[in-house]
């Protein structure tokens, strides 16, 4: 049964968060970062088997955030979670921390691949599963955030024919559909749609959802049916919960007109 | 002289050491063929993963398979590892320092009628450049052995060449190879040929015109490490040479010449003539027409000898 009022608060203090970390930083990508917040809580709080005290066990799901510019979002909630001091946060993207601006392997606990260059993290899923597999390791399921825009690189391609080749069942890749990427809508500059047909071509099972909704995303994962991979596309806001930053592509990248006092105009949104 | 294919070598190598150690796992890009994979896959098919023409994917799978604690070896056209995948190599493999091997084979002249696109020649250059790769290329079968057992204990990607031609063996099974250090093949004076790789036996081959027709004898020094140099050994090795002739199946830009040229330079300065392919894409044709074309063979060693002493 999910907790939503606790998830509602999770993501409500992570969005805050992370507008603070990309504005102290002076760079980022705030939009980005707001539309998978409610996902990665949904998964990390809720969903993934993890065993906190015990990051290297071998049994646990993985997640990877191939859409790396959210890296913010998984700093967040690794400080509810306890794994880093919440006042490291502001070190994000800074000289000498271990919060870099993309996910870095082995900088802290939890984070099970690199990411930044786009297009890559689904590939490394494949290995994972593959090598989960080989070591009879039936229990990790292998969740893999992807951009929208991501979508664009070849290299997705590749690694979803592989998986539905090799049916890698325990893969589940969860695209953040908030329809915006650098330089303007998705549509406009290299329409990635009709995704569920494209997808179901390359054997994957595929179901849509609304990916602010901690039940439908929940609801969504339980409905799968096949031993295919799995994808949810989860069709979400760009800049969600921020009334002036919600589809304003404006807010792609944070930047020097992200003052303190806009901050504090969007923090008082998100009280 | 036996020719000794190091891809075969390779292969044996690894199917020994798998054979004990159930952390080895192959993959391919459609390249086993070309790779002389299928040994390795018949004997472990399910340790055999291929991916296709697909290498991008190739390189993250084998990433992903090393934060489980396997070492993937990634086998497939030179070209197509190192500048099809680099982003992948650098970012995903090299950045998180892991544990992946990668076996290039058809580099070079070497790929002969294989053509310029897959006639790779900046692979050297490339991979000097990105921090936690070693990079190797290996003379003989004896180096090639070793250098299997190396890799897979040195934890972090390491790249291995394992070229196309077959070639002699230079060293015998009493050598002890050792990571970054050069050896002397051939003693000599005045002159100290560098080779790696195919090329050392073009050296090889000039030294012995050079003493017919010069009357003294070139050293030949075999460096088979592109990375983490003992720049002391090799500053030793060469000190008393007046020349230095660099030779590789390679650009005369960024590679072996580059690297010995960045130790010497800050070291002991000399002067240091490059021999490898110039600016220049190649063509197809079979090896020895290639090298002739492209200033890369014997004669032009010998040439190039003679007019800088």
């Amino acid at each position: 049964m999910l907790n939503i009022k606790k998830l509602e608060n999770y993501s409500k203090q992570v969005r805050q968060d992370v507008l603070k970390m990309i504005q102290n930083a002076g760079s980022g990508n705030p939009g980005s970062a707001l539309s998978c917040v409610d996902i990665l809580v949904w998964l990390l709080h809720e969903e993934m088997n993890l065993k906190l005290d015990d990051p290297k066990w071998m049994n646990r799901d993985r997640l990877i955030l191939s859409k790396g510019h959210a890296a913010p979002v998984f700093y967040s909630i690794f400080s509810q979670l306890g794994l880093i001091d919440r006042e490291s946060l502001m070190g994000f993207r800074k000289f000498g921390t271990k919060l870099q601006t993309h996910p870095e392997y082995g900088k802290l606990p939890f984070i099970d691949f690199s990411s930044g260059s786009l297009g890559q993290g689904l590939s490394a899923a494949v290995g994972m599963s593959l090598a989960a597999n080989y070591l009879n390791l039936s229990t990790p399921r292998f969740f893999v955030l992807l951009g929208d825009g991501e979508l664009q690189e070849g290299q997705i391609w590749e690694a979803a024919m592989a998986a539905g080749n090799y049916s890698l069942s325990n893969i589940f890749a969860i695209i953040d559909l908030n329809r915006f990427q650098q330089d303007g809508n998705t549509g406009n500059i290299m329409d990635v749609q009709p995704l569920k047909e494209k997808w179901e071509a390359f054997k994957w099972e595929v179901q849509e959802t609304d990916g602010h909704s901690f039940q439908s995303l929940k609801t969504s994962l339980n409905s799968f049916e096949t031993q295919n991979p799995k994808l949810i596309i989860a069709k979400t806001i760009k800049g969600k919960n921020v009334s002036f930053m919600e589809s304003n592509n404006d807010w792609h990248v944070g930047g020097p007109k992200f003052t303190e006092e806009i901050l504090k105009q969007a923090l008082e949104e998100l009280k | 002289m036996t020719l000794q294919n190091l891809r075969k070598i390779y292969v044996d190598e690894l199917i020994k050491h798998a054979t004990k150690d159930k952390r080895i796992v192959c993959l391919d890009s459609d390249s086993r063929e070309s790779s002389l994979l299928e040994k390795f896959t018949h004997t472990f098919p399910e340790r055999s993963f291929t991916f296709g023409i697909a290498e991008q994917n190739m390189v993250c799978a084998a990433g992903g398979m090393a934060t489980f604690g396997l070492i993937p070896f990634v086998n497939s056209y030179g070209m197509f590892i190192a500048m099809r995948s680099l982003d992948q190599l650098r970012n995903s493999i090299a950045y998180s320092n892991l544990n992946v091997k990668f076996i290039l084979t058809h580099r070079g002249l070497d790929s002969g009628a294989d053509g310029v696109t897959h006639q790779l020649t900046e692979d050297i250059s490339i991979f000097r450049t990105i921090p936690n790769l070693t990079v190797l290329q290996p003379a003989d079968s004896i180096e090639m052995k070793q250098m299997i057992t190396f890799s897979i204990k040195k934890q972090g990607p390491v790249i291995i060449n394992a070229g196309k031609t077959p070639v002699p063996d230079i060293y015998d099974e009493t050598f002890t190879w050792k990571y970054g250090e050069p050896s002397i093949i051939k003693k000599g004076e005045k002159v100290g040929i560098i080779g790696t790789g195919i090329m050392l036996q073009k050296a090889i081959n000039a030294r012995k015109i050079i003493s017919e027709k010069l009357g003294f004898e070139p050293m030949v020094i075999n460096l088979s490490s592109m990375t983490d140099v003992k720049e002391n050994v090799l500053i030793d090795i060469v000190s008393d040479c007046d020349l230095l002739v660099t030779v590789e199946d390679h650009s005369s830009s960024g590679g072996l010449g580059g690297l010995i040229s960045e130790i010497m330079s800050s070291n002991l300065p000399k002067k240091i003539i490059r021999v490898g392919l110039q600016n220049t894409f190649a063509e197809c044709g079979n090896p020895d027409q290639l090298y002739r074309k492209y200033n890369m063979d014997e004669e032009f060693i010998v040439k190039t000898i003679t007019n800088n002493l």
